[in-house]
């Protein structure tokens, strides 16, 4: 395994995955110094671009909406304190009065907030302001592992007991911490990138006695266990229960059949020994079950060294880190954008000012003095750079630019830019045939900070939106296109951790070759 | 940080009455202890102003008593600053909790015991056991973490302050985050 003092010393980022179980509380020490490390450098540090929120709870401010449940909501915002995104979960005033009451839901927050374990979401605060109860978390980049099996299959059998590992330590943690999670499923744990395993969602998690009441209605049923079913309070023993539940949905990509008799997970290559310790952790009575989230480790451990550990472990698919090439992270945002289909998706195309319902595409002929509009269709706020250069390295910045109407984050909707200006239409012009033309576009459902500083620094380049000229538009992803513009690939570069972001972040690329 | 006056140079000079020298200390390690500070002050305490004010006091009382202060070495004056700042930020929150800003009921129950950011981010308990390992740390391996890991130094200025080559403060660093690490993984 690569050596993860060194990396974190060198200021280079831990690989969770390769470093993972080895030896369990080092590595957590490890998470410990580099959380003070990254916290020292941010805190203090210049604020976020600054952006429009939808609204403002006590110190965050919030951007965007991304989930909503039954008693709750889920908002991305910013925590200038800390400086840094956080997921903010508000508790919907009906629940409030329904029953589940906000001095419990604050009281579990603040206990929620003591814990610190790499494997479990990290909770900063829990707080009332404007009369909305609220828990704050660190916010996490990263896939679930529901979303890992529908796009790439079941996991290797090796890597499911590593992953189930990191979450014995994390329910180790919550259950030491006197409460029970309710809520263990595929869907609310992420593999991070660089690869840390974490148990989010602990905005369901209390102590029993308020578990019992608050969600009896809206636990995942194919991860209760038959005593929780049967309706009987929650306990430890059924997060262990639900923790056997994921680990047979992650090696036969299925859910055990609800049944009296404990299912035997079946799968190609899945060892005997990770078998049993799954059939184990899913045995009907209690009693036959591991005792804690330790003994579930141990019988994890004991599978991982047996014969089968040689087996090899499926080919990850690792996030890019922030120092991949360019090229390699627009290749993952188009891979993104093919293969999930719940993603984001936003639809953007260039079109003629005179013909908004055909996307131009490669190989068509502009003529001089054609008008061309960017149409941008998105469900969520969306915050857009585009960007050209030509043959002799003229650099510009086409939007956002100060005197237009529309700017960063544009509305949820369809829309148009440049935009209407006093009421005429702007649009970008063919004014000149210099030879090759490349432009780019990149879209992000968050703020980007590293590329907002480089657009930024390119103010003096800044021109009026109807002066640029474009001849022939390849309308195909940048993963496929070779920029050559020194200009344009130097900002792709530097905005390249940003870019890499590839469930917020798609970038297109459009290269023109223009002749008179 | 330049790499022509090293901070013992600087801190002689100073001693002997050099006011460019103090001046220059100053610059060095305002930012630095700036920058530092702000994650140690919960909200409530953190005006910008009064945080900023902290940091220089600190460092014109450290400055005053120049002529008393022992260069041992290694990056102990920085050390020395933040230890010095460390107390005095405790001392200012206690004076903010005793006097406290007032805010709405819902609210107040949580002010006598909020975060400073540094807590937040990292858990209480936690940067408690990471404060109590950092101590328990020989001197020179403490400052070298400190300032590698909370001023985020590079390791030439680390060099440059503790009279090494940037290969050998690497090395020291990484023996002394291994053995931080050590500590703080056993004393969970």
């Amino acid at each position: 395994m690569p050596d993860p003092i060194a990396r974190l010393v060198d200021d280079q980022p831990i690989d969770w995955q390769a470093a993972t179980a080895s030896e369990a509380a080092l590595l957590d020490a490890l998470h410990t110094l580099e959380q003070v490390r990254n916290a020292y450098r941010r805190i203090g540090s210049a604020p976020a671009a600054p952006t429009t929120p939808l609204f403002q709870w006590g110190p965050l401010s919030v951007h965007a909406k991304i989930g909503s449940g039954a008693s709750a909501e889920v908002y991305r915002a910013w925590d200038s304190g800390l400086a840094t995104d956080v997921a903010l979960k508000l508790l919907r005033p009906e629940a409030a009065a329904a029953g589940l009451r906000s001095s419990e839901f604050l009281h579990e927050g603040r206990v929620l907030a003591r814990l610190s374990q790499r494997n479990v979401v990290r909770v900063y605060g829990a707080a009332v302001h404007d009369g909305r109860p609220g828990i704050w978390a660190e916010w996490i980049e990263g896939r679930t592992l529901d979303a890992i099996v529908e796009n790439e299959g079941a996991f290797a059998g090796m890597e499911a007991a590593h992953i189930g590992l990191e979450l014995c330590a994390a329910l180790a943690a919550i259950h030491g911490a006197g409460l029970v999670h309710g809520d263990v499923k595929a869907s609310n744990v992420l593999r991070a990138r660089g690869g840390r395993i974490v148990l989010v969602d602990l905005g369901a998690a209390g102590t029993p006695a308020a578990l019992g009441q608050a969600l009896r209605t809206q636990a995942t049923p194919s991860y209760l266990s038959p005593q929780a079913r049967a309706g009987a309070p929650r306990s430890a023993d059924d997060d262990l229960y639900a923790l056997g539940v994921l680990l047979h949905y992650l090696v036969t990509a299925r859910h055990p059949p609800v049944a009296d008799d404990a299912p035997r997970p079946r799968a190609p290559e899945l060892p005997a020994a990770l078998a049993a310790v799954i059939e184990r952790a899913l045995a009907p009575q209690p009693a036959q079950r591991y005792r804690d989230a330790d003994a579930f480790a141990h019988a994890l451990r004991s599978a991982l060294a047996g014969p089968a550990a040689a087996a090899p472990r499926r080919r990850h698919r690792r996030w890019l880190g922030a120092a991949a090439a360019v090229a390699l992270a627009l290749a993952a945002a188009a891979w993104w954008s093919t293969r999930a289909p719940t993603a984001w998706s936003p639809q953007a195309s260039l079109v003629r000012h005179t013909d908004h319902d055909r996307p131009l595409r490669d190989g068509e002929r502009l003529q001089l003095g054609d008008r061309i509009d960017l149409k941008l269709v998105s469900d969520r706020p969306t915050w857009a750079w585009v960007l050209n250069e030509d043959e002799a390295g003229s650099f510009h910045l086409l939007f956002p630019l100060p005197g237009l109407p529309q700017s960063n984050p544009l509305p949820t909707g369809a829309l148009v830019l440049p935009g209407r200006q006093q009421g005429r239409a702007l649009s970008w012009q063919v004014s000149s045939a210099a030879g090759r033309e490349e432009f780019v576009v990149v879209l992000a459902d968050r703020p980007l900070p590293a590329l907002e500083q480089r657009v930024a620094s390119l103010a003096a380049a800044r021109i009026e939106p109807i002066e640029r000229g474009v001849d022939r538009v390849a309308s195909v992803p940048l993963a496929q296109v070779s920029l050559r513009g020194r200009h344009l690939n130097a900002l792709l570069a530097d905005s390249a951790a940003d870019l890499a972001d590839t469930h917020h972040v798609r970038v297109l690329g459009y290269r023109f070759e223009t002749t008179r | 940080m330049s790499t022509q006056e090293t901070t013992a140079l600087l801190l002689d000079r100073a001693r002997e009455g050099d006011a460019g020298a103090r001046e220059r200390l100053a610059a060095r390690y305002l930012p630095l202890l700036r920058r530092w500070a702000h994650g140690r002050l919960p909200p409530p305490a953190r005006d910008l102003t009064d945080t900023d004010d902290l940091v220089q006091v600190t460092l014109v009382r450290v400055l005053n008593q120049i002529a008393s202060f022992e260069y041992g070495g290694t990056g102990s004056f920085l050390a020395y600053l933040r230890s010095t700042l460390l107390n005095l930020l405790r001392n200012e929150l206690r004076r903010v909790a005793r006097h406290g800003d007032s805010v709405d009921l819902e609210e107040l129950q949580l002010t006598d015991e909020t975060p400073s950011p540094l807590e937040q981010a990292i858990g209480r308990e936690r940067l408690e056991r990471y404060e109590a390992a950092l101590e328990a740390l020989p001197p020179r391996q403490r400052e070298l973490v400190i300032m590698r890991l909370e001023f985020d130094m590079t390791y030439e200025d680390i060099a440059n302050e503790v009279h090494s080559t940037p290969d050998a403060v690497r090395m020291a660093i990484k023996r002394a985050v291994e053995a931080l690490a050590r500590s703080l993984g056993t004393g969970s």
